[in-house]
């Protein structure tokens, strides 16, 4: 795994958990 | 449709053929023809990656299941991100390192040329079918919407397609991809915009709606086998899943060979792993907002207007008694949506959730009658009702200004497009490479394999065409090919993980795949309350687990390398 690509691994792992706290945030705040 | 719309839709095709002729120039052989000569940038590989992943029936279809189902189905991507870094470290340089023109190739240099032949032919069994469908699912729909015969739908989308594909090859498909995803992007934030500007209470309002009618409900952590969207189905079963389709499907694989480098073909992946999730949320929230959307507007008892019809013929007074009842459930829900909006401001706890609960007791009553619609349509058509994929193309054509319908029409034509133009070209390669040249014609020049590739894709194009005119009436027949398609995705997933594995034999692996094929086949009789999603894994895990038992005390194999070379 050359460090370019491991750089561009963290970035992906980074926005899916973004992505998916941001989904949470949306169902939870507007869960009634 | 109106004369401008159409304009607009004949430049978008215009410009798509019009490239993919430009493109034909200096192709000379297969390799140029299939893979471009590995020549392509990453960006355009990746965006092409997800044109082709983003059919017509993702653009109607999920975002109709937005808006009567909500944002859950997004959950069947969560396995997507780890699958594409899994395959970015694994078969990505294994595949694109070995040169080959085919995943299936790669079989034959570590195991045999009977696994090759095998896992081609299913390839070709099943795409070859589902390129049909591809193409039937939007023409169904555009061919009730506008009230144009079927055939001519198939046409306007299956024509321009073919004649792009067969002179440009993958050159063209690839940079068609590129646009046709702009094209499609495009369409989806302009509907968007319009949905937020046209809606007539504030969003903040509209999604705290949207919230209690359980639209904006995201994850179910629940350990169902029987359910397809959870969390853990999206996260085991969906990047098995997406591990054969990016992995081993030659319409994917064949987009990342045609990269310049092993890494650009990994960031090309990545590039899905990336977006795919946000860009389905976004579709399905699409979905939510028309939902909203229709909460203020008279809405269709039934979107698809032929439905509509056919209701109304064969059971006139059920179907006024329907649109009666629906016209006084729609509008109590209006009003208890509008007060669920304005009791938010000012209202105390126990009145909105009080103002709430009546909104989800009139959105009942309004499901209510909508599946009795449903019902009545599927007896009076005969036909599954599939409502869902008609509520955006409705809502575009209905509710919003000249000039839409022309862009929303280019989007699914681009969708279409995209998809069914990658299936032809990975058809083509797979029939010509791992059939053609391996037992037929092994050596000729350059321009006779140039020749019989773009026939062979011309072939495919009219049969997938031709099944799209007839998939009415071949309707069961494509759904056993589907479902058997279903049954050996994670088998050739498995073989390709024993391909890796330097103590895997070619023996081990064949017997390994049919027995993968046979335990799939049996979970879905025996116990068919197991979701699709697990099937790949089940397939996967006794591929590996038989051809690694059948392998033992057998000597190492001389492994492929990641640089394609025997070591």
């Amino acid at each position: 795994m050359t460090p370019q690509f491991r750089a561009t691994l963290q970035r992906v792992l980074g926005i899916q958990l973004i992505t998916l706290v941001l989904l949470w945030l949306l169902q939870s705040h507007y869960a009634a | 449709m109106h004369w401008i719309n159409w304009v607009i839709v004949a430049v978008y095709l215009a410009i798509v053929v019009g490239d993919g002729l430009r493109r034909t120039r200096g192709t000379t052989d297969i390799e140029g023809y299939f893979l471009a000569n590995r020549s392509l940038p990453w960006w355009a590989v990746g965006l092409s990656v997800m044109a082709t992943q983003l059919s017509a029936v993702t653009l109607i279809g999920t975002t109709g299941q937005g808006a009567t189902d909500g944002l859950r189905f997004v959950q069947f991507y969560f396995g997507l991100p780890i699958a594409m870094v899994i395959l970015g470290v694994t078969l990505v340089p294994f595949l694109h390192g070995a040169k080959v023109y085919t995943a299936y190739e790669f079989l034959e240099r570590r195991f045999d040329a009977k696994t090759r032949s095998l896992t081609s032919l299913l390839f070709l069994l099943s795409r070859g079918m589902s390129c049909g469908t591809i193409i039937a699912a939007p023409s169904v729909v555009l061919s009730s919407i506008f009230g144009w015969d079927l055939a001519w739908c198939v046409a306007l989308i299956g024509v321009p397609t073919v004649i792009y594909t067969v002179l440009g090859g993958v050159q063209a498909v690839a940079w068609a991809d590129v646009k046709q995803m702009f094209v499609i992007a495009g369409a989806m934030f302009a509907i968007i915009t319009m949905l937020i500007v046209r809606m007539p209470i504030p969003l903040d309002d509209a999604l705290h709606i949207a919230g209690a009618a359980g639209r904006l409900q995201v994850f179910d952590f629940s350990f169902d086998l029987s359910k397809t969207y959870t969390f853990w189905s999206g996260i085991l079963g969906g990047t098995f899943l997406m591990l054969s389709y990016f992995g081993t499907d030659q319409s994917q694989v064949q987009r990342y060979l045609a990269a310049r480098s092993v890494d650009e073909a990994r960031s090309s992946l990545l590039m899905s792993a990336y977006w795919k999730i946000p860009l389905q949320a976004l579709i399905l929230l699409t979905g939510v907002l028309v939902f909203l959307f229709y909460l203020f507007q008279p809405a269709p008892l039934l979107y698809n207007p032929r439905h509509s019809a056919q209701v109304q013929a064969a059971e006139p007074a059920a179907f006024a008694d329907l649109q009666s009842r629906y016209a006084t459930a729609i509008a109590a829900r209006q009003a208890a949506a509008r007060a669920a909006a304005t009791v938010r401001h000012g209202g105390s706890d126990a009145a909105i959730r009080g103002a709430l609960d009546l909104f989800r007791t009139t959105e009942a009553s309004v499901t209510a009658i909508r599946t009795e619609a449903l019902a009545a349509a599927e007896r009076a058509s005969g036909e599954p009702s599939r409502d869902v994929n008609y509520i955006i193309p409705r809502f575009v054509l209905d509710q919003l200004p000249l000039g839409f319908a022309g862009i929303f029409l280019a989007a699914v034509l681009a969708a279409a497009m995209s998809s069914i133009a990658a299936e032809l070209n990975s058809l083509s390669t797979a029939t010509i490479v791992d059939f053609y040249q391996r037992w037929l014609r092994p050596v000729a020049s350059d321009a006779h394999f140039l020749r019989v590739s773009k026939i062979a894709t011309a072939i495919w194009g009219v049969f997938a065409c031709v099944v799209a005119t007839y998939a009415a009436t071949l309707g069961s027949l494509i759904e056993v090919v589907n479902r058997f398609g279903s049954f050996f995705y994670g088998s050739i997933l498995g073989i390709f993980i024993l391909a890796m594995m330097p103590r895997a034999r070619a023996r081990g692996a064949f017997i390994g795949l049919l027995s993968g094929m046979g335990a799939v086949g049996a979970v879905a009789i025996w116990v068919p309350s197991v979701s699709f999603l697990w099937h790949n894994l089940i397939g996967a895990a006794v591929v590996v687990a038989v051809g690694m038992l059948l392998s033992l005390g057998g000597p190492a194999a001389t492994p492929v390398t990641s640089t394609g070379t025997s070591a």
